[in-house]
């Protein structure tokens, strides 16, 4: 289905939240899937793989514990989406660590970009790369769970540009309606005195 | 204006514990900085043309039009898809399926294949996808009363009478105006670069002004199916008088307190062009003599402004009285003194009705269009990303920027059910914001997230049981349920006119006073309030027309003129 990039960050943040993500959290989510769509990234479809793998689990599990050399969630792979929000948060990553394990680690990247300087997120078969220059893709951008990722600043190697997006995305129908269920959690049913009262109208409308 | 100027100008900017109070909210009026004005100004500066190369509308009313609007670097296109509607279907709610008309505003010139793909689309609003050719989706209502009453005059060859026009005001009502990419429309990014519609609002609004000139055409159309050779046009300025009317439900209420960034920027543009003018060492004689004859003028205009609601016709007889104090003042020479609008503002916050100071502000900005017009290109907000939170801070720094920035929430007691009163949700039925009380219904564990000033509140009792050297993003990454209280507390603090200073769920809140003031912003007049949370309004009432706005004052509309002198 062809959906604008607003239609995807709306439909996002909500179905974030309709997976019990707080909603703080839920925008960012909605952020980042949009621009991940709009580099041609499969960010609908990771989101959806996170929301449904993580279905729910409390937010404490699959926060990284980020105090020492190696950050783990404590029982399940890391969100992407914390941990993103996180590294944007913090501004830079300075040395080096280790995440045990990562769910759609694409869904990192956009935070990246908004970072001083370059990070790299690396595994055995692929690596993640961005900053405000850009972003550089070097694995399947889709793959679900990603284990060991160094995550570095500073690399060398340079970044393509991000491209701008503002064109409508082609958003596979499952998909669409995947996240469409998740944001339908977050709707409250009417009543005919919600349909009323709740919306104010109920005088004529005519003139 | 240099930076020294401008530093000074921080003496005359009022407190956002001032301007950004609800109650204020709902007494505000357009001023020049309002789109509807800024839009109209280029048009006139740069000379568009608008041209209608498509009618094709048959003797029941049901067709396609095409308006074309030409700038100097590009064409838009209203496409509007008249109907024949049963008086039964004929509904402003939200939950409507059919309308008197619908309309997309199409960038550049539409093939016939876009016209026709359209068709099966733009008429069933939300139920039909645009693509990113289009700009906006709106759809509209007669007002039958009117309407059959002037297609009868104009049928007969007589012109209708100015009274019967003025009890309505319009010939439709838009009651939505869809733009930014809902329903498959283009996003926002693709034209926030063109100057000309990179403001805020500016293509849904240039939409509206468009859609003015089809609901004349339709109306002449019908009067010419009735009458025939009989039929006469309407006379201009008669025609000038009719606004489009717009219905603004509860929808609209969540946009100001979802765009900190946005609304900041509306208010600051709005708030130092007042500054600039109150800043002023003396007013020329002409600059008074404007000023007077615009404060008649909307002394005048009051009896256009008619609504049955008794709230706001009782503020509109206060905002009379205002005006004629005001007349008065001016008239022992007030303005002849040293600083006289500081003079005036002081004069005036002690003086008057909230309604007659807000009227004040607006009508003081006219004499000054050099000086102030250049602030209507600072209104947009670029928000393409999430305002990015500083987790660097440190958490005893957020939690006095918190106290600072919320000190109006500290002093509400939220654990009295009066101030949570009220829970606003989205409903599943039309996905469409509604208000609920929590203590009465269903759903509140739904609510979304408008409660700021309760989220900061919250978020500080959080704070404080952590330490205060502990990075804010340490704590976000543990308590993310604080994440959006974290980044308003930053937003406030960065910009100064981002947040409304009041609680939204409090039992008191009135739903139109949110309206109004995004509406007043949008050059809006005659605010109808229709109950608690949605409101009537005339959009373009007295502006120029497409056909006569290059050889009259594009922007003299707004306060219009007395009957005397139209």
């Amino acid at each position: 289905m062809q959906v604008s990039l607003n239609e995807v960050e709306v439909m996002s943040t909500k179905a974030a939240c309709g997976a019990g993500r707080p909603w703080g959290l839920a925008q960012e989510a909605g952020w980042a899937v949009a621009q991940l769509e709009a580099m041609g990234l499969p960010g609908a479809q990771s989101l959806l793989g996170l929301l449904k793998a993580t279905d729910g689990m409390e937010m404490e599990a699959l926060t990284p514990e980020t105090g020492g050399q190696v950050w783990a969630a404590r029982d399940a792979p890391a969100c992407p989406v914390v941990t993103g929000a996180y590294l944007a948060d913090r501004g830079e990553v300075t040395g080096s660590v280790t995440i045990s394990a990562l769910y759609h680690p694409v869904l990192v990247l956009p935070f990246l970009q908004r970072l001083d300087g370059q990070v790299v997120l690396e595994w055995q078969g692929g690596s993640l790369a961005g900053g405000a220059e850009g972003v550089r893709v070097d694995c399947e951008p889709g793959v679900n769970i990603v284990r060991d990722v160094s995550l570095y600043g500073h690399d060398e190697r340079p970044c393509t540009d991000a491209p701008a997006g503002s064109g409508a995305v082609d958003i596979d129908d499952e998909i669409w309606e995947a996240l469409g269920a998740f944001a339908h959690r977050t709707y409250v049913p009417a009543s005919e005195a919600s349909r009323l009262k709740g919306a104010g109208a109920g005088l004529t409308d005519n003139d | 204006m240099s930076g020294q100027a401008e530093t000074n100008l921080a003496a005359f900017m009022r407190p956002a514990s001032q301007v950004m109070r609800l109650d204020r909210f709902g007494a505000a009026h357009q001023t020049r900085l309002s789109f509807m004005r800024a839009i109209l100004r280029r048009v006139k500066r740069e000379g568009w043309q608008v041209s209608r190369p498509v009618w094709d509308v048959d003797d029941k009313g049901v067709g396609v039009a095409v308006y074309q609007v030409r700038g100097p670097e590009r064409t838009y296109s209203l496409i509007c898809y008249a109907n024949d509607l049963p008086p039964e279907k004929r509904s402003d709610r939200v939950i409507a399926t059919e309308w008197d008309a619908t309309f997309a505003l199409f960038d550049g010139v539409p093939e016939t294949a876009d016209i026709e793909r359209l068709r099966a689309n733009v008429p069933r609003q939300e139920a039909g996808r645009c693509s990113s050719k289009e700009l906006v989706l709106s759809r509209a209502n007669r007002s039958v009363r009117l309407f059959d009453y002037m297609v009868d005059c104009l049928a007969r060859g007589e012109q209708p009478a100015r009274e019967e026009i003025d009890k309505v005001g319009y010939l439709m009502r838009t009651t939505a105006v869809y733009g930014n990419g809902k329903f498959g429309l283009a996003d926002r990014g693709r034209y926030a670069a063109r100057p000309e519609a990179g403001g805020p609002f500016r293509v849904e609004l240039l939409a509206v002004w468009l859609i003015r000139s089809f609901t004349v055409d339709i109306l002449e159309h019908m009067a010419r199916v009735k009458g025939g050779d009989k039929a006469v046009a309407l006379d201009k300025t008669l025609r000038r008088r009719l606004g489009v009317g717009n219905s603004t439900g509860l929808g609209m209420a969540p946009f100001l307190v979802n765009h900190p960034m946005l609304l900041n920027a509306w208010m600051m543009a709005r708030e130092t062009a007042i500054a600039r003018v109150r800043a002023l060492p003396a007013a020329a004689a002409l600059e008074r003599a404007r000023f007077e004859d615009l404060v008649r003028r909307a002394r005048g205009g009051l009896t256009r402004w008619r609504t049955p609601d008794e709230r706001q016709a009782q503020r509109v007889c206060e905002l009379a009285g205002d005006l004629d104090r005001l007349s008065a003042h001016v008239a022992t020479g007030a303005l002849e003194q040293p600083m006289p609008w500081n003079a005036l503002v002081e004069w005036s916050d002690k003086t008057l009705t909230l309604e007659g100071q807000e009227a004040v502000l607006s009508l003081m900005l006219e004499p000054y269009g050099e000086l102030v017009d250049e602030l209507s290109a600072e209104m947009a907000a670029d928000e393409s990303a999430p305002f990015a939170i500083d987790g660097r801070m440190s958490v005893g720094r957020l939690i006095g920027l918190a106290r600072e920035q919320f000190a109006w929430a500290l002093e509400i007691d939220f654990d009295a059910h009066a101030e949570t009163a009220r829970f606003w949700y989205v409903s599943e039925e039309k996905l469409e914001p509604r208000l609920g009380e929590r203590y009465e219904e269903d759903g509140a564990e739904l609510e979304q997230r408008l409660g700021i000033g309760r989220e900061v509140v919250e978020m500080l009792k959080a704070l404080e049981a952590e330490d205060r050297d502990a990075l804010v993003a340490d704590f976000l990454l543990r308590q993310p349920e604080h994440r959006h209280a974290a980044r308003r507390v930053q937003i406030a603090a960065a910009l100064p006119y981002a947040e409304i200073n009041d609680n939204v769920l409090s039992d008191r809140m009135m739903p139109i006073d949110i309206l109004r003031c995004k509406l007043a912003f949008f050059g809006a007049s005659r605010f109808d309030p229709k109950s608690d949370r949605w409101v009537r309004i005339t959009m373009y009432a007295d502006a120029p027309f497409p056909d006569e706005i290059h050889g009259m004052d594009a922007d003299d509309w707004a306060w219009p003129p007395l009957d005397a002198e139209a």
